[in-house]
């Protein structure tokens, strides 16, 4: 009967069972049970509580679990890849999971026979003894696992073994003072030892600390080859084109500050808490996106902070236009943006040092755009002011009164309806 | 230099470049080597001490960032050894807390190099007469942390901005030339120099304790 072979340990490859393997991402202990399972195709869990059955008639199980692991991991170095999808053995999972309850109930007089010729007094100690030495210098493969917490555990259970041997051999009064022994020279061998865990803990701390430091290069490694080496490609590519070549060294300029000096925790830069975005962001975006249309240098400077609201994100496309007008007609290479935000106003200046023009007298063109911009300020109570003088450059002024109180207003009258 | 020209009676200026990177080095003074004289380069906190100590230039262009410190450093350093020299910051940096760490230490202004060639000439010239230099972003950084929305200052006479004051800032960070501002608030260029002066050294000494707070909680434009 091949399932019982093959409960009790490695089966054989000639009876045409592959080898089991072990099963470390779903172990409990080792991960042998979890590989014999996978292997006859029934749970885990039946496996492990006709292990823990048959440890009740005899202490061989622990054992042979033992050599198990200890077998089935050589076999995992020699076979690393050779890993087949077991085929399901019975018809179905019932039938399995009855085929190994009636071989493993048939184990149980064997096994009660073995243990008349071995008694388990003396093989519960060697078992748990073996077991733990082979915790002890098991690998393992999960990584969050402590080594040092399997040596320790592994160390306990040769102790308690070592110790139910001199209980089990001698059943005289000497036998706790040999106990005693045992302890003692197993804390002091501990205390001896503890430097050198110590020490061996904190090198694996430093060495994660290494990781992480190298993660992060790479993280910056990655980031700069995304951003800054293909600019610098583009760069070369388009180095017969001023403008273009000014356009991408900017834009990257201005990506690669905001990406080193954007503070983590501020809600100034990425947005506000509930998601909108901030002031100061918008207007960047928009400041980089005229830039790269049209070539030309804005400077932008803002002060204090407010609410991006409906009336604010108009301003902010009246200042576009305002940009977009400097930019196409003013013929400077640089542009001023001041934002100033206060509680009761909030102000915006475009300016440039260009041609300019005389206001009173200006095309049908500039009119129309000056009226754009005037235009989205009056719909939200605001206004704007355009002061240009033929070769003195132009200032467009945006000015937006804030009804910062007048939200809370209606709060409060609801309040007083009460 | 080796043609000396009748018509210009006063001598160059002489300047002393800090900058750790040889391309910026190159750049700058490419834009501005016709009008003033460079004597001296220096790529780190070590070399900038020494050069400027033995060239004992009229203005240093420091950046704000160095191997083995930073621009403060440098000041600091050179200050200690009695040289008489004037330093500007010329950085890319945005940082807040780093320009107004540069110019607490004792820097006449702060440019970013963006400038166009003939601006540095004329920030160096106005910083070598003992005059202050404001970026629009350095005057920005300026009213935001003198912003009156504080507490009580301890010292109105250095915590506090004038109105005036904040008026001529404000055109500063509008992009607003010295000749733009004197012109448009009816007062001569000199007394925009004076107001500006002022606030450099309202900057440097005033104790108030939110300014060095707003720089470091404000590490961005």
């Amino acid at each position: 009967m091949p399932t019982i072979d093959s409960s009790m340990g490695p089966s054989d490859p000639a009876a045409g069972w592959s080898v089991p393997r072990l099963e470390p991402e779903r172990r409990w202990i080792a991960g042998v049970a979890t590989g014999l399972a996978t292997e006859i195709g029934v749970d885990a869990i039946l496996v492990r509580a006709a292990l823990v059955g048959l440890t009740l008639s005899s202490a061989v199980w622990p054992l042979l679990y033992v050599i198990g692991f200890l077998i089935l991991s050589r076999r995992e170095r020699s076979l690393p890849e050779q890993r087949s999808t077991p085929s399901p053995k019975g018809r179905d999972l019932a039938h399995r999971h009855l085929g190994f309850l009636v071989a493993v109930i048939g184990l149980v007089p064997l096994s009660a026979a073995l243990d008349d010729i071995v008694p388990s007094t003396a093989l519960l100690p060697v078992g748990l003894l073996t077991m733990g030495i082979a915790l002890a210098w098991s690998r393992g493969g999960h990584a969050a696992q402590s080594p040092a917490l399997r040596a320790g555990i592994g160390a306990a259970l040769a102790i308690a073994g070592l110790v139910g041997l001199v209980l089990a051999w001698s059943s005289s009064a000497i036998s706790f003072q040999l106990v005693g022994l045992i302890v003692l020279i197993a804390g002091g061998l501990a205390l001896v030892a503890s430097p050198w865990l110590m020490r061996t803990a904190q090198d694996l701390n430093e060495e994660r600390a290494a990781r992480i430091r190298a993660d992060e290069r790479s993280q910056i490694a990655t980031h700069l080859h995304d951003s800054v080496l293909q600019t610098l490609s583009l760069i070369q590519k388009n180095a017969e084109d001023p403008n273009r070549t000014l356009q991408l060294a900017r834009r990257q300029e201005r990506q690669l500050r905001d990406w080193l000096y954007t503070p983590t925790t501020a809600t100034d830069r990425t947005g506000t808490t509930d998601g909108t975005k901030s002031f100061r962001l918008v207007l960047s975006e928009i400041v980089d996106e005229v830039e790269e249309m049209h070539g030309v240098a804005i400077e932008s400077v803002v002060v204090g902070h407010t609410t991006l609201d409906e009336p604010v994100a108009a301003m902010l496309r009246a200042m576009r236009e305002a940009l977009v007008n400097a930019a196409q007609h003013s013929g400077a290479s640089r542009i001023d943006v001041y934002a100033e935000l206060r509680p009761d106003v909030v102000e915006i200046f475009v300016r440039d040092t260009g041609v300019g023009f005389d206001p009173t007298a200006v095309s049908q063109q500039r009119r129309g755009i000056a009226d754009s911009v005037r235009g989205r300020m009056q719909r939200v109570d605001g206004s704007a002011t355009i002061h240009s003088a033929p070769d003195r450059g132009t200032e467009v002024e945006l000015r937006l009164p804030r009804s910062a109180e007048r939200p809370r207003a209606t709060i409060a009258k609801d309040d007083d309806g009460d | 230099m080796e043609t000396d020209p009748p018509s210009e009676s006063p001598p160059m200026l002489r300047v002393v470049l800090v900058d750790d990177h040889a391309l910026v080095r190159a750049g700058v003074r490419s834009e501005i080597e016709h009008d003033v004289e460079i004597v001296g380069v220096a790529g780190s906190v070590a070399e900038a001490i020494a050069v400027v100590r033995e060239t004992r230039p009229d203005v240093v262009l420091l950046d704000v960032h160095l191997p083995g410190g930073n621009g403060p450093a440098v000041i600091e350093a050179v200050t200690e050894a009695g040289v008489d020299t004037r330093f500007l910051a010329l950085s890319v940096s945005d940082a807040a807390e780093d320009v107004i760490a540069v110019i607490r230490a004792g820097a006449r202004g702060y440019v970013t190099k963006a400038i166009s060639g003939p601006d540095l000439v004329d920030a160096v010239r106005r910083v070598a007469e003992g005059d202050a230099v404001f970026s629009p972003r350095l005057a920005g950084y300026v009213l935001d942390a003198f912003s009156v929305d504080g507490p009580e200052p301890d010292n109105p006479e250095l915590d506090l901005l004038t109105a005036r004051e904040q008026e001529v800032m404000r055109l500063l960070a509008r992009g607003y030339a010295y000749k733009e501002i004197a012109r448009r608030l009816e007062i001569s260029i000199k007394t925009v120099e004076s107001h500006a002066s002022a606030v450099l050294r309202k900057l440097q000494l005033s104790s108030r304790n939110e300014l060095s707070h707003w720089a470091a909680n404000h590490r961005l434009l």
